[in-house]
């Protein structure tokens, strides 16, 4: 028992550590949801933002396409209005700054603001679409330092009043919004840097709470041990996905409990049925010895003890039985039986005793039947042996066989005894359970006489079940598996 | 394609007027430095010219003086966050159409600038 609270105990902490990590391991994930929440927001912030962007300066671009159209369209490339025009250019001190680049068909160039042979070659640029039609293509560049970059494209103009073609290139100077993508991308750092501070601490808060009610059922089930197996779980202030676990916990706590009573009131049983026969021999020798005695007087005793041997040799073997059969190794030798020979051998061998006792023993019905020999003929044997010893004189006991289904064989054992209270037949297969009016009637039995009959069933995968009537008798009907 | 300059030393305001006024379709100058912009608007008319009033070294006024006397047929617009009334008075004495208080709305702009152009369609 002391080795048993011993290993209870002994789990505690182990239990206690893997629940907190699983407050770890949830924790964690909900960081890790959160954070790739963050991190694809701030993604596809940083794409719309970037977007907006370029839709914004294909606008300026388009725009600066169509005034270079313009004033092409009324002058010539070496024009005054031109000049100006990409004066503008190296002019300007906001953050919109264009570079323009005019050159013929034949790549000579015409016109070029001032400063842009030494930032954007002509190779960055796209090369120009056949059509006027828009969309043109815009591409971006960035400068090698990465401290600039820029947004190109080029378009095809006609120039002048003999529309001479040339080739416009453009370029828009967008470091601005390079520095505030920048700033943005900070921010981003910062927000996500935040945010796994605040989700690691909201996540831990949280799975803390979530999992209060587990720490409950761990210090529940820490309150159980052998002096404590009437504990249970009060699962009404539990959730629901934790009230199934309550319950199954305390139907297996109610089951231990069952079978630790049942094992103590069976050692308590055991050491009182072993008590009498010792008492008596030890008090039958005593008196043997306290003068001599004859060898007549000697050997009365010898037999008398004998006597004591054999119930204990009966108690223990009974014992040794029932504690084989309730090995699950066990396994039983099965024959095919014809069931009429073997009750017919069973009333053979009980026949003296029910002569002695003036009762009738009948065999009826036949059957074949899948058994374990002994077995089967111990079994039958117990409930005739039971019912010659209940069975008033005058009394009959009937042993009958027949195939009850496709299935089954039933073998039952019906007598005319004094039959069994119906508060006795609950308990009736418990190991040295007796029936009241057992224990007055036949003092000498054990008690171990139906378990083993039970015991016997079920090696065989078969049922026992007992009926009776206090004062017209008992039947006891034993079903077994028909043979395959 | 109509010319129009934005003077302002805050470079904000002429980033967002000069985006905003591309996408309508003007040919859109802006500049923070109104030294320049007087310097610039000696040589190159523009129809519309719209400058904030309070700038260093040279004020809004002096743009608007220049511009009113060498380019009388452009369209003068003064802006201010300034809603002294000395401001608006002056700007209007020295030949500014128009007087918008900051912060403006684009709208009162447009109206002006509709009207404008509206105007000078019904006139020629």
């Amino acid at each position: 028992m002391s080795s048993k609270a011993a290993e209870i105990t002994g789990r505690t902490p182990s239990a206690s550590t893997s629940s907190l990590s699983m407050t770890k391991r949830l924790a964690a994930l909900n960081i890790l949801a959160a954070l790739s929440l963050l991190v694809c927001a701030s993604l596809f912030f940083l794409w719309a933002v970037e977007q907006e962007w370029e839709e914004e300066d294909r606008v300026l671009l388009y725009q600066k396409v169509q005034v270079v159209r313009d004033i092409l369209s009324n002058n010539s490339v070496q024009s005054e209005a031109l000049r100006n025009e990409l004066r503008w250019d190296s002019l300007s001190d906001i953050s919109i700054k264009f570079y323009t680049r005019i050159f013929d068909e034949k790549g000579n160039l015409l016109l070029e603001s001032p400063g842009m042979a030494d930032i954007l070659g002509r190779k960055a640029f796209p090369s120009p679409s056949r059509s006027d039609e828009l969309p043109l293509k815009v591409v971006r560049l960035k400068s090698p330092d990465g401290r600039h970059a820029y947004r190109l494209l080029a378009a095809r103009a006609a120039a002048g009043a003999d529309k001479q073609t040339v080739i416009l290139q453009l370029g828009l100077d967008i470091s601005g919004e390079v520095t505030h993508t920048a700033y943005h991308g900070k921010i981003v750092v910062i927000l996500i840097m935040s945010g796994i501070v605040l989700s690691s601490l909201v996540g831990y808060a949280i799975t803390r709470r979530g999992l209060r009610p587990l720490r409950e059922v761990t210090e529940a089930i820490q309150r159980v041990s052998p002096s404590h197996l009437d504990e249970r779980i009060n699962r009404v202030r539990w959730p629901e996905e934790l009230s199934a676990l309550a319950d199954v916990f305390n139907q297996s706590i109610g089951g231990l409990e069952d079978a630790f009573g049942r094992l103590s009131r069976y050692a308590s049983d055991l050491a009182h049925e072993l008590r009498t026969p010792i008492n008596n021999l030890m008090g039958e020798t005593e008196v043997a010895l306290s003068k001599s005695r004859t060898a007549d007087e000697y050997r009365q005793v010898l037999e008398s003890n004998l006597e004591e041997y054999g119930k204990l040799s009966r108690l223990t073997e009974g014992l040794l039985f029932l504690a084989r059969a309730d090995n699950p190794k066990t396994r039983i030798e099965k024959s095919l039986l014809d069931a009429s020979k073997e009750i017919e051998a069973i009333r053979e061998f009980y026949s003296i005793l029910a002569e002695d006792r003036g009762i009738t023993v009948i065999c009826e019905g036949s059957a074949q039947l899948d058994a374990d020999q002994i077995l089967f003929q111990r079994a039958i044997g117990n409930l005739v042996g039971n019912a010659l010893q209940y069975t008033p004189r005058g009394g009959s006991v009937t042993i009958s066989v027949r195939q009850a289904d496709d299935r089954h064989v039933e073998v039952s054992v019906k007598d005319t005894g004094i039959g069994i209270l119906s508060e006795d037949l609950p308990n009736i297969f418990d190991r040295f359970y007796r029936a009241s009016s057992g224990r007055s009637q036949h003092p000498e039995g054990m008690g171990l006489g139906l378990p083993i009959v039970k015991s016997i069933m079920d090696l065989h995968g078969g049922r026992v079940h007992l009926q009776s009537e206090p004062g017209k008798g008992t039947i006891a009907t034993l079903r077994f598996p028909s043979p395959a | 394609l109509q010319k129009l300059l934005i003077i302002d030393d805050n470079e904000l305001i002429v980033n967002s007027l000069v985006r905003y006024y591309s996408k309508r379709g003007f040919s859109c100058k802006g500049l923070t430095n109104p030294e320049k912009a007087l310097r610039l608007l000696m040589e190159e008319p523009f129809e519309v010219v719209i400058t904030d009033i309070h700038m260093s070294p040279v004020n809004g006024l002096e743009i608007i003086r220049y511009v009113r006397a060498h380019w009388p047929g452009t369209l003068l617009i003064g802006m201010s966050a300034y809603c002294d009334r000395d401001y608006r008075e002056h700007a209007s004495d020295l030949g500014a159409d128009y007087f918008i208080e900051k912060p403006f709305k684009l709208d009162e702009i447009d109206d002006t600038l509709k009207a404008h152009f509206h105007r000078k369609q019904v006139a020629s």
